[in-house]
């Protein structure tokens, strides 16, 4: 099939493939990025991406918030932290109100640039200042661990 | 025999690009502004982010030049932003920046060293099919 048929699902223009191959994925790439539906409507919307960072000593938890244009489908989580233990991670949509999911290290829920977590299905925000992110350093030497947390997507 | 169906606009012609930003980052450089200029033959699709670095510990900021919008809301860390070229960091929808206009991006440091950094653009200049040569004329990101 043609990546240029602009037909191949009806009622969606068509689009070329580029951007979604994974090399790490190689053929099994459709099975880590969003489908041609859930895609449709990232169509001209401006990559945003929102960093949050905390410093924590030993064992520390905070948590902050990161503020959205109206409209933002947020599609990647990425992370690091600058301490092997590194930190563990929640979610909350506090538009929706709901927990995205327990606690989890942060190398359960978040990727890096060179292999980002990938939502399958773009998570929407219809309003500004969405969603809290909660962390608790796993360190516990003293150094400071500088912790950032992504939340990367499309805006308007 | 089926006659071939002709969409209404062709698809553009994308001739592989990378557009590269070099930066000489002081040590504990609080902003090192570098300016990208896209070239005026063609629009550019940004599918791929890739680069380099001395030290991990950098920042980068990346804002549009005609209208100062920032895409982040503040300072990216360099692996949360750029992957390489083996593991490039996929735009899941390809972004497309108007031809001649400008890419601003402020790098910081905090290695306490001198880091050198080159950050890689990697897309695709979109050509008109039916004239390469001309340019897009700003065709493709007003009709996209």
């Amino acid at each position: 099939m043609s990546i240029w048929d602009r037909d191949r699902v009806p009622g969606i223009t068509g689009r070329h493939a580029l951007g979604l191959w994974l090399t790490y994925r190689k053929l099994a790439t459709a099975g880590y990025v969003p489908g041609a539906l859930s895609r449709a409507p990232l169509k001209f919307k401006v990559p945003a991406w929102y960093p949050v960072t905390f410093a924590l000593t030993a064992r520390l938890n905070a948590e902050d918030r990161i503020t959205t244009t109206p409209g933002f489908w947020l599609v990647y989580l990425i992370g690091s932290s600058s301490l092997a233990p590194g930190f563990r991670l929640q979610l909350y949509d506090s538009e929706k109100n709901q927990r995205l999911g327990d606690p989890l290290n942060f190398a359960n829920g978040l990727g890096s640039a060179a292999r980002p977590f990938i939502l399958r299905k773009p998570h929407f925000f219809t309003t500004r200042s969405p969603l809290l992110i909660r962390v608790q350093n796993q360190d516990v030497s003293g150094a400071t661990n500088n912790i950032q947390v992504v939340a990367a997507g499309f805006g308007e | 025999m089926a006659t071939p169906k002709v969409p209404p606009i062709l698809p553009p012609l994308r001739i592989p690009f990378d557009y590269v930003i070099n930066a000489v980052v002081p040590a504990n450089s609080g902003g090192f502004p570098v300016s990208l200029q896209i070239q005026q033959d063609a629009d550019f699709e940004i599918v791929f982010l890739a680069g380099t670095r001395t030290s991990p510990l950098a920042d980068v900021q990346m804002s549009d030049g005609a209208t100062g919008r920032n895409f982040s809301s503040g300072p990216v860390n360099v692996d949360n932003f750029f992957g390489t070229a083996q593991l490039p960091f996929p735009l899941v929808e390809p972004y497309i920046i108007a031809r001649s206009s400008s890419v601003n991006f402020t790098f910081r440091d905090t290695s306490a060293a001198q880091n050198t950094i080159q950050l890689v653009l990697r897309g695709y200049k979109l050509f008109p099919q039916q004239n390469p040569a001309q340019g897009s004329a700003g065709m493709i990101s007003q009709a996209q």
